[in-house]
């Protein structure tokens, strides 16, 4: 038979032709590899990838169509499947591409949060501090101001000669001489001391840091028993007057000390009426108030 | 020209077109081996899944170069792509698994600063 044939072309056509599904063109069962693809594929575009890191994503759709179309033309063939195989991987590349960049975002926006929570810290830690340095301010402040107005106050009062004030370096001593108050032998505060003790009370009151402790004195005339009684009793009544004009009673002792520490010469007339007296001692809590 | 039989000259076009007519990929083989290397410097193998496509991109990569040495440069050329394709991936994984570790890392520090600050507020 003639190659030129026409009946013979013919049947190698049809045969050809024929063969072309058996050759893998458009075989129905997709293999695995592909099956995988599409399946990593859809997986990808579901996840973070279509918005965060489409590019990623948009290498993967190629990957996928370049195995489908082998597919197309070779059927389940070795190339079909590597290229499937590439395909998968290039969707799971994506999806942990997308994955990553939303790890990263999530991170930034904690970073800033944390950030912000530190300045809210920091802010705040500074508040109380500058709070605590102005009350401290505030306090020192206060005292300074109480400590001068002591100070006017006893000043007023040594000015005023209503009574002898002496200060010392940690005390002040107020005397008031016995006659002023009593008459003799009496514990009875008498009108005439009114003035002097109005004075001296107006002066404790601005003593605000300190502790005033009132000695009646007497001189040697008589029992020490009687002395020490009669001493007590004049303290308290002076006291008394004291806290009734405003001296708060808390920062008050009172104490009898009869004849037992003389200023004067008990031999002498004015050195007893000088011992006979009621000294206001006035001293400040705080070491810190020295004059 | 006379043809007297065209199948022997089909098939010598089938083989002149098809099998063995690839370049050497010489090229793809050191891009594969340079992913490889990629991956390993990240440390992928501390992450499981990374790990699991470095060792794929490191098998193939050696399949591929037998093959070049056999001369079957086609195929060399579609393993090397796997190859690339798993050290591409496990590098994207080892990735992901950094900046999932980062960002738990932060959460766990933030939660613990805003818990101080509450009970810093709590007692002034």
């Amino acid at each position: 038979m003639s190659y030129y044939n026409p009946k013979y072309l013919f049947t190698l056509l049809t045969v050809a032709l024929l063969s072309l599904p058996v050759l893998g063109c458009a075989t129905a069962q997709p293999p695995k590899e592909l099956v995988d693809a599409r399946a990593a594929y859809t997986r990808a575009q579901s996840g973070y990838a279509s918005e965060l890191t489409p590019a990623d994503l948009h290498n993967a759709k190629v990957a996928l169509d370049k195995a489908e179309r082998t597919f197309d033309d070779d059927g389940a063939s070795k190339k079909t499947r590597d290229e499937a195989y590439v395909a998968t991987r290039k969707a799971q590349l994506a999806e942990a591409a997308g994955a990553t960049e939303h790890y990263k975002r999530e991170l930034a926006a904690a970073e800033a949060q944390h950030r912000q929570q530190q300045a809210q810290a920091a802010e705040r830690a500074e508040q109380q501090l500058t709070q605590a340095k102005q009350r401290l301010e505030e306090a020192k402040q206060a005292r300074a101001e109480a400590v001068q107005r002591a100070d006017q106050a006893m000043q007023k009062l040594k000015a005023a000669n209503a009574a002898q004030v002496n200060q010392e370096p940690h005390r002040t001593v107020i005397t008031l001489p016995g006659n002023v108050l009593f008459a003799s032998g009496q514990a009875i505060l008498m009108p005439t001391a009114q003035n002097s003790l109005d004075q001296v009370a107006e002066a404790l009151k601005q003593q605000n840091h300190a502790k005033i402790r009132v000695e009646g004195h007497t001189d040697s005339t008589g029992s020490d028993s009687v002395n020490l009684a009669l001493s007590k009793e004049r303290a308290a009544a002076v006291s008394s007057y004291l806290v009734d004009h405003g001296v708060p009673q808390d920062r008050i002792t009172t104490e009898g000390l009869g004849s037992s520490r003389p200023i004067a010469d008990n031999s002498t007339l004015s050195g007893r009426a000088m011992n006979r007296r009621v000294d206001i001692i006035v001293e400040p809590e705080d070491e810190s108030e020295q004059r | 020209m006379k043809l007297r039989n065209p199948v022997p000259l089909f098939a010598f076009a089938l083989v002149a077109l098809g099998c063995g007519g690839a370049p050497r990929p010489t090229d793809s083989l050191a891009a594969a081996e340079s992913s490889v290397r990629a991956a390993k410097e990240l440390n992928a193998q501390r992450d499981p899944k990374a790990e699991l496509h470095l060792r794929l991109a490191e098998e193939e990569a050696a399949h591929a170069r037998k093959l070049i040495e056999d001369g079957d440069n086609e195929e060399a050329a579609r393993v090397l792509a796997r190859s690339h394709s798993d050290a591409e991936l496990a590098i994207a994984l080892s990735k992901e698994a950094a900046a999932e570790q980062a960002r738990n890392e932060m959460l766990h520090t933030s939660q613990n600063q805003t818990s101080m600050n509450e009970s810093s507020a709590a007692s002034h």
